[in-house]
């Protein structure tokens, strides 16, 4: 008998307990007394916001390419007499935080060629990549390498054209070349060479 | 007992809470964006094939043959005519030498019967479409320049270029007559003498 009042009490402390707690939340509670005034101190709680965006530009398309050197490689620009419909790409990735915000990014290349299984391809070794921040004086971002000399993604087989680190809001742009090595073998059959650029930014 | 029963009361109350703040959503997360292109880059290969085609109506060899001068040497009816092609697909150059190789120091020509290269004329015509022009005057064979990558034995005859700045494939041709006889300051006495040439074809593209 006594054990059980005392089991009965202690669930309506528990429900109590629990009432008050909410109540402390939805803030009901009823005050004989009424007083107001408002404070001019705003204390402040937000979250913080992350905005991050890829803008790209118009994709390569290079046609009836030739092997080229190096240094005709790294000034390749739009020249559709000669095949070269788009001889660059540029493309921005950026962040805008508020608040802390601390991460990395890596825009990277994935070869859908073979998604054709009629395409013969053209191999890597032969597929040259460079990029640039496409500005006026184009600082190199990545030298001159060969698409399987290119690190590997954090995605599977894509190959990495740049990747960074930031910290707070950032841009970044970028420009990729790409061209056929001087030692490819040129014959009578046509090879392609497709992709996308893709981009990951995390924290 | 309890205890049993106050630890349970505890529990109660603290998951109440847990609920309370779950359902306030006061919580920190990492972020992760992922961009996906939809258009892709393409690149494709321009294409080059040659061909070399030989004694298009006629194949030289000549027998008792006598010293002349070029006037005659140059309207011979015995001759070689051949024709180079080309197909190119996409902006480029292409050059290519027409090289004659001495294949008279063959072992199937005894040495006493070899004729000298400096006892021969050649002499190179190409067609302009109509018609064929002199592109090699008539030379003395050993007096030809020396194509220093195929060896002392090839002498080049003509130089010429295929070119092409479209990427829609282009078929170009071009047709040579060559003629050849013994030099009219040769020496010939009671020993028959054979001469004997192959002509080939190299190219590489420049551009």
């Amino acid at each position: 008998m006594i054990e059980e009042k005392n089991k009965n009490i202690k669930l309506l402390v528990s429900l109590l307990l629990v009432f008050v707690l909410i109540f402390i939340i939805i803030g009901a509670s009823y005050a004989a007394f009424y007083y107001k005034k408002e404070g001019k101190i705003r204390n402040v709680i937000s979250t913080r916001s992350v905005q991050c965006t890829f803008n790209e530009g118009t994709p390569i398309y290079i046609k009836s390419a030739f092997p080229i050197s190096d240094e005709v490689g790294k000034i390749l620009m739009t020249d559709t007499a000669t095949g070269y419909e788009q001889g660059y790409y540029d493309a921005t990735i950026s962040c805008e935080c508020k608040g802390s915000c601390r991460g990395n990014y890596e825009i990277y290349l994935t070869d859908t060629t073979n998604k054709d299984s009629t395409i013969d391809k053209i191999d890597d070794k032969y597929i040259k990549t460079y990029v640039t921040n496409g500005n006026e004086l184009e600082q190199v971002l990545s030298p001159v390498k060969t698409l399987d000399q290119l690190e590997t993604a954090t995605t599977n087989d894509d190959k990495v054209i740049y990747k960074g680190d930031f910290a707070g809001t950032f841009s970044q742009k970028i420009r990729l070349r790409l061209w056929i090595g001087e030692d490819y073998p040129v014959g009578e059959k046509v090879q392609t060479f497709k992709a996308k650029i893709n981009a990951k930014i995390s924290e | 007992m309890e205890n049993t029963e106050s630890k349970r009361m505890l529990l109660s109350v603290i998951g109440v809470a847990l609920l309370v703040v779950a359902i306030v959503g006061i919580s920190y997360a990492a972020f992760l964006f992922t961009f996906d292109a939809e258009e892709e880059h393409v690149m494709t290969t321009g294409t080059i094939s040659m061909s070399y085609t030989e004694g298009l109506t006629n194949v030289m060899s000549i027998t008792n043959a006598i010293p002349m001068l070029d006037e005659v040497g140059k309207k011979q009816k015995d001759y070689f005519d051949f024709q180079i092609s080309s197909k190119i697909a996409g902006a480029t150059e292409i050059e290519y030498q027409i090289v004659a190789r001495n294949l008279t120091n063959e072992n199937s020509i005894p040495a006493l019967n070899r004729l000298g290269e400096d006892q021969v004329k050649i002499y190179l015509e190409k067609s302009n479409g109509s018609q064929y022009e002199q592109v090699l005057k008539p030379v003395i064979f050993k007096q030809l320049e020396t194509n220093v990558d195929e060896g002392e034995n090839s002498k080049v005859l003509y130089t010429g270029k295929f070119s092409s700045n479209s990427t829609e494939e282009k078929t170009q041709s071009d047709q040579f007559v060559l003629r050849m006889w013994l030099d009219k300051n040769a020496v010939i006495d009671q020993t028959s003498r054979t001469f004997k040439i192959r002509i080939d074809v190299i190219a590489k593209t420049i551009k």
